[in-house]
């Protein structure tokens, strides 16, 4: 009902009358249709900032993810039709050796996990057989590919002071029954896969270690006392900032046993693990190759493996996982050169290059002869060095390193991890590394478009074939026997 | 007999001939069963061609190394639980043995 | 095992050549079993059509290449296995 709005009245105010609204206008279309008189309206400007921000985060995962699968199938796909050529039964499938190693300040299980997301898909669909040499902290690759060198060598032949253990070892036991049985591994190359820098230098310092060094352990080695301090020095000639750090370690330990927790006797008695270097990177260019070493040796791909730790690398974490597919594409392609087979020899560069001394600036490296000793120099001395491919593979990983890794070591074992990378050119100039020929290239991109298809054939399942018991079953000719039947009938 | 030597006590030819039978037996049983499993789970059913893959072949390495080690972890697992329940029953025997 | 001597190794050999013969038996009826199960299907004719007798072939074939396979891993993984349990007994 209405009320006169008259201030002067004293009487509170009604609420206005107000005629009803008369509705919206209705789309027409709608009307025509039968559709109730529904209206579009945008949510609230919080809910949309909400779900924009949600939406193109998993919107970008989603799309990454997708790619990431489409490449490894891709690079699968160019492969796998290695899985379906035939092997004799008396030989072993071609066996890799996959080379893994903890990141500076992780653990190795991002290392393993790494190997298996990216480049195990790949060897699998390959059928390649392979055999993993870890390690857990530094300079245990090192040590495994020396000691596996070492091995072999020993076999072959060469003099040693170790004795024969007999059988007790269980591989032995197999390569004896093996040989009995006349089965022998497949005639093709093998390889070597590297995963990350840390690893890469240590397989190059084991690889020399294991050619150019002795069979048996040097004696100055054996106890950790004063003999010890000389082999400190001779491994650390090239590293004076980090002799200082060295022989402080080394020395405590002998003088002052108060500071140490454990006596020095224990410390004499405990061997160091991994075991020292057989022989020190300054002594490469003196020292005899093994007469068993083979023309060329094993070739090898090396793998980048970017691991980042830190709370303020966040936004680099974030953005890597975000952009997975390239890694993986590109991870594809070097496990796929790999299992291709086809290697060329490394490069070497005549001039001084500085590019590879990167991040380790400013550390005097002492060289004994230009020529033949394959160490890079800083670009202020004026040497006719020679630079290795080798030296300067992977190097941007070493940016991403955490500062633990350069912290020095309670042991006082050598830092490959942070030494130069010294190359011997005997060991060098063998040294190959697999590589993608360019019509695979081309085959993969086109496999990725999809205009290509895998050379591998379809498995079909014989189990699952229908029962034909009468003419009006027989099959319309779909099936792949249906070609094999009418060249043979 | 010969327990004058001590040691293991001699067993009749025939009880030798009986043991090395059974060990030869169970031997060439867990074989059976070892190709029986692997064959039906490595080579699909195309024989497409008589000769054995890559793939296949690789398939039928890792089921042999697996399948032993299946085999000691559960003989390992049996052997524990054969324990305890000696050792339970032991416990429970020996207040009224001893 | 303990040492057996001559009159038990002849009884223990033709114990296991009996044996040898009986496992043979089993494989090839198990084996027939399988290949016929998985590659004919086709009953509209009394005899083995060329592309069911092509697929028998490469069946037996493939077959018993994997069982010599086998064999060899299970040489190489029995001893090392029992080698392995050596040391411990």
């Amino acid at each position: 009902m209405s009320t006169p709005a008259s201030p002067g009245n004293g009487v509170p105010e009604a609420p206005q009358y107000q005629p009803p609204k008369a509705p919206p206008k209705q789309n027409p279309a709608f009307r025509m249709l039968g559709m109730p008189n529904f209206r579009f309206k945008l949510p609230s400007r919080n809910w949309l900032i909400f779900l924009s921000v949600t939406g193109s985060f998993a919107a970008a995962i989603t799309y990454d993810r997708r790619q990431k699968k489409a490449a490894q199938k891709k690079w699968c796909d160019l492969v796998s039709h290695i899985a379906q050529h035939p092997l004799p039964v008396n030989q072993m499938p071609r066996k890799l050796t996959i080379f893994l190693s903890a990141p500076p300040g992780d653990g190795i299980r991002p290392s393993r996990e790494y190997f298996k997301e990216y480049i195990k898909p790949v060897l699998v669909a390959a059928a390649m057989d392979y055999d993993v040499i870890e390690g857990r902290k530094e300079g245990d690759v090192r040590y495994g590919t020396a000691e596996q060198i070492r091995r072999l060598r020993r076999k072959k032949g060469e003099q040693t002071e170790k004795p024969d253990l007999g059988e007790i070892d269980p591989e032995q036991l197999v390569e004896n029954i093996r040989e009995q049985l006349k089965i022998r591994p497949e005639p093709v190359i093998r390889g070597d896969l590297i995963i990350g820098r840390h690893t890469w230098k240590e397989y190059l310092r084991g690889l020399h270690e294991g050619w150019l060094g002795p069979l048996d352990e040097p004696q100055s080695r054996r106890e950790p006392t004063p003999p010890s301090e000389d082999a400190s020095h001779s491994t650390s000639t090239d590293l004076p900032p980090n002799d200082a750090s060295t022989s402080t370690t080394t020395d405590p330990p002998l003088e002052s046993p108060a500071e140490n927790k454990i006596p020095p006797k224990e410390a004499e008695t405990k061997p160091p693990s991994p075991p020292y270097a057989y022989i020190s990177t300054s002594a490469y260019s003196t020292s005899p190759a093994s007469p068993n070493l083979p023309i060329h040796l094993e070739p090898s791909a090396p793998i980048p493996h970017r691991h980042i730790l830190g709370f303020f690398n966040t936004p680099i974490r974030i953005y890597r996982f975000l952009t997975q597919r390239h890694l993986a594409d590109s991870v594809g392609r070097d496990t796929a050169a790999l299992v291709l087979g086809l290697h060329r020899p490394y490069h070497q560069d005549s001039s001084f290059a500085s590019s590879s001394t990167g991040e380790i600036d400013a550390l005097p490296v002492t060289t004994s002869s230009p020529e033949t000793d394959g160490t890079t120099s800083p670009a202020a001395t004026v040497q006719t060095a020679q630079t290795w491919e080798q030296q300067s593979l992977l190097q941007e990983e070493e940016a991403d390193w955490h500062k633990s890794a350069k912290k020095p070591r309670k042991d006082d074992l050598e830092r490959v991890w942070l030494d130069d990378v010294v190359i011997d050119p005997r060991i060098g100039q063998r040294m190959r590394r697999f590589e993608l020929p360019p019509e695979e290239e081309e085959r993969a991109k086109r496999i990725g478009q999809g205009s290509e298809r895998s050379r591998a054939v379809e498995v079909m399942d014989l189990r699952s074939e229908p029962v034909i018991t009468d003419e009006s079953q027989a099959s319309s000719g779909k099936t792949w026997w249906a070609f094999w039947e009418k060249g043979k009938d | 007999m010969s327990f004058l030597f001590g040691g293991k006590p001699q067993l009749s030819s025939a009880e030798k001939i009986d043991a090395a039978l059974t060990e030869v037996e169970m031997v060439s049983d867990m074989f059976n069963r070892l190709s029986q499993s692997c064959l039906k789970k490595c080579i699909p059913a195309d024989y497409r061609e008589g000769d054995l893959n890559k793939g296949e072949s690789v398939c039928l390495d890792r089921c042999v190394a697996k399948f032993f080690e299946v085999n000691v972890k559960v003989s390992e697992k049996m052997q524990g639980e054969a324990a305890m329940r000696q050792g339970g029953a032991a416990g429970a025997g020996g207040m009224f043995g001893m | 095992m303990d040492s057996l001597n001559p009159a038990e190794q002849r009884e223990l050999s033709s114990r296991m050549e009996k044996k040898q013969m009986k496992e043979f038996m089993t494989m090839y009826s198990k084996l027939v079993q399988r290949c016929f199960d998985d590659c004919v299907n086709d009953f509209t004719t009394k005899s083995l059509i060329s592309r069911e007798e092509g697929c028998v072939m490469r069946c037996v074939d493939k077959y018993l290449k994997g069982s010599e396979r086998l064999g060899s891993r299970f040489q190489e993984q029995n001893a090392a296995m029992q080698a392995g349990q050596l040391p411990g007994r």
